[in-house]
């Protein structure tokens, strides 16, 4: 679902930092590519459980790579 | 999750759980693409109503409103099962919404209607076609008719592959790994 609220996404540095494609976070998260592209562009909000399976394959936190615009990194 | 065996049942016709229905987002989209060929349906539904009304098919011009009137109902009772109610969740409409919603009724009743009456009172549709079927059609109509049906069949996969075909290039196009 798309996001209604501004927020600033992480998970592209986060993955470029780790040396992973979008196409390997996708696989490893067990998502698409398209949704990998789709989370990291901030179009789509993705559920607890997929942020979770991302930030753990990234060895980072949810509040580390997802927060709402105006909150505290 | 524990589900009624009818619940169960439209799970399995629908294939929400299966693999073909992909990834959380592409669920999600999936959803809502169904979401608006049901809305548009409904409305392709109420213009062959009038249509039909038109060309003076008398009642059996309200068949498409049924037919298109069963999805909505369906999905209000799905919803239902799950705990949702989309009649309630209606009042919460936006006020253009809702005034498009009646001006949309309204309008179809008007034309339905109208064609209906103008049929009944004049004696002859708005449009007379004078479809005349008969007793001794023959094989011809049922053998153009199944040649029609495959060419559109065969013209349907055709079309959808290279929309799929647009559309992984679309999807290559935007990686910008």
């Amino acid at each position: 679902m798309p996001p209604d609220t501004s927020a600033w996404v992480g998970v592209r540095e986060r993955r470029k930092d780790r040396g992973l494609t979008q196409a390997q976070l996708a696989q490893l998260a067990g998502v698409s590519r398209q949704t990998i592209i789709s989370i990291e562009r901030g179009d789509y909000a993705p559920s607890v459980y997929l942020a979770l399976r991302i930030a753990a394959q990234l060895d980072s936190t949810v509040e580390e790579l997802f927060h709402l615009e105006g909150e505290p990194s | 999750m524990t589900r009624s065996s009818a619940m169960r049942a439209a799970y399995a016709l629908t294939g929400l759980n299966d693999p073909s229905m992909g990834d959380e987002r592409e669920r999600d989209v999936i959803l809502r693409s169904y979401s608006f060929a049901l809305v548009l349906a409904m409305f392709l539904g109420f213009l062959a109503s009038i249509l039909l009304a038109v060309v003076g098919l008398g009642l059996w011009s309200i068949v498409p409103i049924f037919v298109v009137g069963i999805p909505s109902w369906a999905a209000i009772w799905f919803a239902a099962k799950e705990g949702v109610d989309l009649v309630a969740l209606l009042d919460k409409a936006s006020k253009s919404r809702t005034r498009l919603m009646w001006a949309g009724t309204f309008g179809f009743i008007l034309l339905w209607g109208g064609a209906l009456s103008f049929h009944i009172l004049m004696g002859n549709p708005l449009v007379d076609i004078r479809i005349d079927i008969g007793d001794d059609a023959g094989l011809g109509p049922v053998l153009g008719g199944g040649i029609g049906a495959v060419v559109g069949l065969v013209a349907a996969i055709v079309a959808l592959k290279a929309r799929s075909r647009k559309t992984q290039r679309q999807l290559a196009a935007a990686d910008d790994d």
